[in-house]
């Protein structure tokens, strides 16, 4: 229970965090993006601050591209460990772009180019912990993939948190404001601003329902690792499913109450554009892991049967 | 069941106790009691070769059929 309020308090901090954010296209992105742009404003601020702040900056430059070499030359030296050696050089362009946005592309001087070139690092550490989990001859093959799924699914559940709670309600904000200071405060219209309410809400209700199932999925891929024909694995693989099936209910409702209520509410709306609001992300998590579950329920009943044939 | 089991009296006869057959023929007793109570749903051709060795008996002498069909069969 401690791990779990851990977790949603976690989520929750690094969903305000990104309510604060420029927006970057994605809140989660934004997050991912936080330590590199504090580390080009913190050595460009030393860098600019006379002739031993560039040098103190330098070596911090060279220290921290070069400390993937170091981890390289303590690991078994492995064939994915080879990623440990690119990972320096994608660093140094990473942070000399940080340090010098206005030296970037045009197109890249924003705050979904400081994404793009996080993501480029990040993409790198996680392709070398996927192969090292996949191939590492210390563990069993299940058990990395338990680990590897198990932290995949909380990623996947802290990103729509993140995303909805934190840059979409600063997104709708903005827009919010926009509204007004375009219109006046003289033409402020309730309906624009209840349209723009029930569609947040809408997209908060399904985002907000798979990151709790792709939470509880996290839990039963920890059950499965314990004992995947176990009671305790099979209660918990029934309460997910159940989840998942009123997720699906209350989603899918959801979603056509806003489809239906775009067209009662557009002749009525000034400003805001309407779109086809198909909840996919929603759907897709709670569908795949209603069929997990139903797999795993029907793995018992037919090992209970197998334990019948002597 | 339509098919009973008799591996109790073969047993008896042959002055065997199921620990002894278990440990002979490779199962647990819980598998072994299983076949006994009548609850099993079959039996690996592997297993009843090994109880028949070690019994020196047929497979007639251990599982009879009573001329009954299996409720759960009947039904469909």
């Amino acid at each position: 229970m401690k791990k779990e309020k851990l977790f949603w308090l976690l989520t929750a901090a690094l969903a305000a965090v990104a309510a604060f954010l420029p927006y970057a296209g994605n809140g989660f992105f934004a997050i991912l993006s936080v330590p590199f742009t504090a580390l080009g404003w913190v050595l460009r601020k030393l860098s600019l601050a006379g002739t031993v702040g560039n040098v103190v900056s330098i070596i911090l430059y060279g220290l921290i591209c070069g400390t993937p070499v170091w981890f390289w030359y303590r690991s078994k030296r492995r064939y994915e460990d080879l990623l440990l050696l690119l990972l320096p050089l994608i660093l140094v362009v990473v942070l000399y772009y940080m340090v010098n946005p206005n030296l970037r592309h045009s197109m890249m001087q924003n705050h979904v180019g400081d994404a793009i070139y996080a993501a480029s690092v990040w993409s790198t550490l996680m392709t070398w912990g996927v192969l090292k989990l996949l191939y590492s001859d210390e563990w069993g093959l299940d058990r990395n993939i338990y680990k590897g799924l198990r932290v995949f699914l909380l990623l996947c559940a802290a990103s729509c948190v993140i995303d909805c709670f934190g840059s979409d309600i600063a997104q709708y904000l903005n827009l919010l404001k926009s509204q007004i200071q375009v219109m006046g405060v003289v033409n402020y219209d309730g309906m624009d601003i209840a349209f723009l309410a029930l569609g947040f809400l809408v997209k908060a209700v399904e985002k907000g329902l798979a990151a709790l199932v792709l939470y509880r999925g996290a839990t039963l891929v920890a059950e499965l690792e314990r004992d995947p024909f176990g009671a305790a694995c099979v209660e918990t693989a029934n309460g997910v499913s159940r989840m998942c099936r009123d997720s699906l209910t209350i989603i899918c409702l959801s979603a056509l109450f806003l489809n239906l209520a775009q067209i009662l509410m557009t002749p009525l709306l000034r400003n805001i554009s309407v779109s086809i609001n198909i909840p996919v992300t929603g759907l897709a998590v709670c569908f795949a892991m209603l069929a997990v579950t139903k797999l795993l329920v029907k793995g018992k009943e037919l090992k209970d049967d197998n334990d019948l044939f002597v | 069941m339509a098919i009973e089991s008799h591996l109790d009296e073969v047993l008896r006869s042959r002055n065997m106790t199921s620990k002894e057959l278990c440990k002979l023929v490779g199962i647990t007793e819980a598998n072994l009691s299983i076949l006994r109570s009548g609850k099993a749903k079959g039996i690996r051709f592997h297993t009843i070769n090994r109880i028949c060795y070690y019994l020196q008996c047929d497979v007639g002498d251990i599982l009879k059929f009573n001329g009954q069909l299996d409720e759960e069969e009947g039904e469909e």
